[in-house]
């Protein structure tokens, strides 16, 4: 019920707070080290170059607000964007909703789930190989698998992958597709649910649907709020994929160009890294804000035992 | 999907109570209803299995076949492939494997206790700037490798770690993958707080609650973090290719890649071979890591 | 510009033009320890792209050459020309350079015109006295020769005459042949074929091509100082011309060109038999008649008009360049002349790497060659008499020409944009993309 931070009610919790800031940051040391040593350098030096022209073989220039400047005209960012939130807005809560399913029909009751658990997470085992690019080719190209039993039926299809209307939608079908490691963690989120409550649920009548909505549902909200924190951000850095299937280019004609391809390009092949870098930044803001948003609208719908 | 959740034997348990609908129900329409269910998994499975056999089915053709020949029929196999893949770069491609499964196994630890630490201090202590800290810890991870990446490289060339393993593992043991602490504190909260504040009661410390308490029930997360850093490492090519210059260190998602070139003539059959090759370790750590999945609360006696 | 390179005394360890500024330098640059005077064999990195057959050969050059040459020790890199880039790019950056980088064309300005690269014209013990001397100037910029080249290859149509023939169509006749005569027997053989085969590829989305017609016209994209310099009109008849192609049922659906723009070589057209003709690099033959399993040949591109100029010029196939950080200019000469002049080298690279542009060891292959690389290089010769200068290479600020040659070319295609306003936008984008680099 809680957010992060919630007082607590406890008798004699107060007095143990000083001690437990001193215990808590050792429990924290080694992120602490990684922070510092590790994350917070990179990180301060792309905020940096993001205020440069920076072509990555000579030294950066100061070049102030430029970049942030040139992102107001910059038609083919204003599209990446386009693409990106529409990529994001369908496939998250499609992916999300798919893994759920799997995961409630694959936890118990049947013989050879384990099985069926591997199978299904085999697409997500390829990663962004080369071999999904040659198939996602074999099979949603003019001459691929989908023409040929829409053929079938008597149905002239199209090149799925290289048309501008359609291209984005192979590429949502194939995130949607690897839907493993979510369904994985609701998986894995199921089987904390305490028996005892679904025993209540059964004494008191309850069906297997009244079961998943008032048992399963609310104790996996913490679970499917990690899920939709996590696949969010994920998705607006999506790049592996888009990258793969049009073979870097985002094409066809920026039908697929997400923001970090785009950004990508701008900085390995463009050699325009302080640009890049500005983007960057531009994106963590926009993750920023959803993730943000994500957190305060949790308070309504996620609870918590503790 | 409504009808298929509400089928499932969610929350069946031999002594459950008797529901509305189970009254009439008797073993045989009971079978029915599984051996449905097990044919549209059956067929899911197909849909889900397609990539790999058509890979094994690219494995096993010719050159000239791979992109011509329809389907997943092989008309004249071609075993030569694999032992061809194997031998056809600076080391055998078990090298590589090799390279791959130490960093693997590193990263896996390293998340493993370093994440788990992390996790129990933001999902059950109270400490100063907890809140900036979190949000802190989450933007680490908004920011595309892209742009990091080159100064990482300088980082890591000034600490003299090119060409070892270290840049790719000790970020891992120092909790830099921010996913994995997240996935465990949403795991802990859904602990109920009763139990350790019951061994707090009984003079506990964090650190026994932690070890005691929290990591014996929080071993689905444990698990799931552990496939998928595997799984992940195994796959992630961007960095290892970047740190890894040196053809001896090089892994296998790097190895894999430099069977097919965009503007040379490509060895396909090797690279599908390889590529088959390298699924089988990934597939079995799933296989037998996702036992260890299944044990939730209900199986480790939170009563 | 870049800073000056700190004196390194251990060659693979050094800080980035970055951290020059920002992380007081001195005390960091000397954390690689080691002592200048260092015994012992001379370490030299070099890097490649390729695929496995490339990677195979080139590490036994490098053994057999670090056999020959026991004080120094060469170490290979490789991976695949999208993964190099970007390691090459990050290396450059940190200062970090392989010593001896293979390069191409697009690339080339980009690193040279920034001071990343060596002047090889001013190393002692590197002979390019057998290089053909034209070849050997597309890797000059004006500052210097930052590019040895390694291969040339003109650009030819490629073409299957087994689908010629069984369309009921005769191989034409390539001193005298048109862009219209192109088109008609293309869409003759589309519609004497099966459904999915057609006549020609596609065009107006490669950068090849459209280099190629605009040289035609007696046109170029940039001039010798790297400015741009491409006429629009050039642009817009050149998409005009490849609308047509689609009208007249001689090229397929772009769609499917549009996937295999992006595809790798063995996916293609010629190399499925699915497409009779199609502009190509001639060396090229080698990959495509492997995965097509059947003969293919090499004609002359088609002219603007009867006895009009073909514009066929010698492509550097790529550039063997070194790192203007190299702490020992003098080893590298002495691979790099290994890698040029010796015949140890042709035996194992043949013209893997393109038809050696050294004339004396390009006749010293010749006869170990197979049937396809004869016909590339007999392709080649009988160019001799209408082979014209080799255009300027891409400035800094170009290198991702074809993506853009392409992007457009799409819109064009798939009817996003009029041929004359996606002709002006490209050509603004391309002299942006170079003015402000």
């Amino acid at each position: 019920m809680s957010a992060l931070g919630e007082l607590r009610t406890l008798k004699g919790q107060q007095s143990t707070d000083k001690r437990d800031t001193k215990v808590a940051y050792l429990f924290l040391l080694p992120w602490f080290a990684g922070l510092f040593l590790i994350t917070i350098g990179p990180m301060a030096a792309s905020l940096y170059l993001a205020f440069t022209d920076y072509n990555l073989i000579q030294p950066p220039e100061w070049a102030g607000l430029d970049n942030f400047q040139r992102m107001l005209t910059d038609d083919r960012l204003h599209n990446s964007l386009k693409v990106t939130f529409l990529y994001v807005f369908i496939s998250v809560p499609l992916q999300l909703a798919l893994a759920l399913a799997l995961a409630v029909l694959l936890d118990r009751g049947l013989r050879g789930l384990p099985l069926y658990r591997s199978i299904y997470y085999l697409p997500s085992l390829l990663g962004a190989s080369v071999a999904i690019a040659v198939l996602w080719r074999q099979i949603f190209g003019t001459q691929g698998l989908v023409n040929q039993i829409l053929a079938l039926v008597g149905i002239d299809g199209r090149g799925w992958i290289s048309d501008p209307s359609t291209a984005l939608g192979t590429i949502i079908i194939l995130n949607v597709w690897t839907f493993g490691a979510p369904m994985v963690i609701f998986l894995a989120g199921l089987r904390q649910i305490p028996r005892m409550y679904y025993e209540a649920a059964s004494t008191e009548g309850a069906g297997r649907w009244r079961q998943f909505r008032s048992v399963t549902l609310p104790l996996l909200t913490p679970i499917i709020f990690f899920n939709l924190v996590l696949q969010l951000i994920h998705a607006f850095q999506s790049f592996t994929q888009a990258f793969v299937v049009s073979g870097g280019t985002g094409g066809p004609s920026d039908s697929t160009m997400f923001y970090t391809l785009y950004l990508y390009q701008s900085g390995f092949q463009n050699f325009d890294m302080g640009y890049a870098s500005a983007l960057a930044w531009l994106l963590v803001i926009i993750i920023g804000v959803f993730t943000a948003i994500n957190f305060y609208a949790s308070k309504l719908w996620v609870f918590y035992d503790d | 999907m409504t009808t298929e959740i509400s089928s499932t034997r969610t929350g069946a348990t031999p002594s459950a109570a008797p529901s509305p609908s189970k009254r009439d129900e008797t073993p045989w329409p009971s079978r029915v209803r599984s051996l449905l269910k097990h044919a549209a998994l059956i067929i899911t499975a197909f849909v889900m299995l397609y990539p790999v056999l058509w890979m094994i089915a690219g494995s096993l053709r010719s050159q000239d076949q791979i992109f011509q020949a329809p389907g997943l029929w092989v008309s004249d196999p071609q075993p030569q492939n694999y032992p061809d893949g194997w031998a056809a770069l600076a080391s055998p491609f078990g090298h590589y494997m090799l390279n791959s499964a130490i960093i693997a196994i590193g990263c896996i630890l390293g998340n493993l206790v370093s994440c788990s630490l992390a996790a129990y201090a933001f999902a059950r202590m109270e400490f100063r700037a907890k809140r900036t800290l979190f949000a802190i810890m989450l933007m680490t991870i908004m920011l595309p490798i892209h742009v990091v990446i080159v100064p990482q490289y300088i980082l890591f060339s000034q600490l003299d770690w090119l060409n070892t393993f270290l840049p790719l593992v000790v970020p891992k043991i120092l909790a830099t993958d921010a996913f994995f602490i997240f996935l465990m504190v949403q795991f802990i909260r859904g602990i109920p707080r009763e139990l350790d504040e019951a061994a707090r009661i009984d003079g506990c410390g964090h650190f026994r609650i932690f070890g005691r308490i929290i990591l014996p029930l929080m071993v689905p997360a444990l698990a799931t973090t552990a496939i998928f850093t595997f799984i992940w490492t195994w796959n992630d090519f961007f960095s290892q290719l970047i740190f890894l210059t040196d053809p001896d260190m090089y892994t296998v998602p790097v190895a894999l890649r430099s069977f097919v070139d965009a503007t040379s003539e490509s060895s396909w059959g090797s690279l599908f071979a390889m590529s088959v090759v390298s699924l089988v370790p990934i597939f079995l750590a799933f296989l037998f890591g996702q036992k260890f999945l299944i044990k939730g609360i209900a199986t480790t006696g939170g009563k | 510009m870049p800073t000056p390179s700190p004196r390194r005394t251990v060659s693979r360890r050094a800080l980035g033009g970055l951290a020059a500024g920002a992380a007081a330098t001195a005390g960091l640059a000397a954390c690689g320890g080691g002592s200048a005077g260092d015994e012992g064999p001379v370490t030299l990195r070099f890097t490649w792209w390729g695929a496995d057959a490339r990677h195979q050969y080139t590490e036994q050059i490098i053994q057999a050459f670090n056999e020959e040459h026991p004080d120094i020790q060469v170490e290979g890199e490789f991976t695949e020309w999208s993964g190099y880039w970007d390691r090459l790019a990050t290396n450059v950056a940190a200062n970090d350079a392989p010593d001896i980088i293979q390069m191409d064309a697009i690339y080339l300005r980009s690193y040279a015109d920034r001071g990343a690269l060596l002047d090889l014209s001013q190393l002692e013990g590197l002979d390019t006295s057998a290089i053909d001397s034209n070849a050997l100037d597309t890797g000059e910029t004006g500052d210097g020769l930052f590019g040895l080249v390694i291969g040339v290859v003109p650009l030819g149509v490629m073409t299957n005459p087994g689908i010629v023939q069984a369309a009921g169509q005769q191989v034409p006749d390539d001193t005298t042949w048109t862009w219209d005569d192109y088109n008609a027997l293309g869409a003759a053989i589309s519609a004497a074929t099966p459904e999915g085969t057609y006549g020609v590829a596609n065009g107006g989305i490669d950068e090849a091509g459209l280099q190629l017609w605009v040289k035609q016209l007696g046109g170029a994209f940039y001039d010798d100082e790297g400015n741009v310099t491409l006429d629009p009109a050039m642009v817009t008849d050149w998409y005009e011309y490849n609308l047509g192609l689609i009208e007249s049922g001689a090229a397929g659906p772009v769609t499917l060109a549009m996937e295999r723009a992006v595809a790798a070589l063995d996916q293609s057209g010629i190399a499925t038999n699915t497409i009779a003709m199609q502009p190509y690099w001639a060396t090229q033959i080698n990959a495509l008649a492997g995965a097509s399993g059947q003969p293919l040949t090499l004609l002359r591109p088609p002219t603007q008009s009867v006895g009009g100029e073909p514009g066929v010029y010698y492509k550097p196939s790529m550039f063997w360049s070194a790192s203007a950080r190299t702490e020992h200019p003098e080893q590298v000469a002495t691979f790099l002349d290994y890698l040029v002049n010796s015949q140890a080298v042709a035996d194992l690279m043949l013209t893997e790497r393109g038809i050696p542009a050294n004339t004396a060891i390009r006749d010293y292959i010749t006869p170990k060659l197979s049937e396809t690389d004869r016909q590339a290089i007999e392709y080649t010769d009988s160019l001799a008499d209408v082979v014209e200068d080799t255009p300027p290479s891409a400035p800094a600020g170009a290198s991702n020409i074809e993506e853009i040659v392409r992007r457009y070319g799409s819109q064009v295609l798939f009817g996003e944009l009029q041929p004359a306003a996606a002709a002006e936008a490209m050509v603004e984008e391309l002299t942006n993309a170079v003015g402000t680099a």
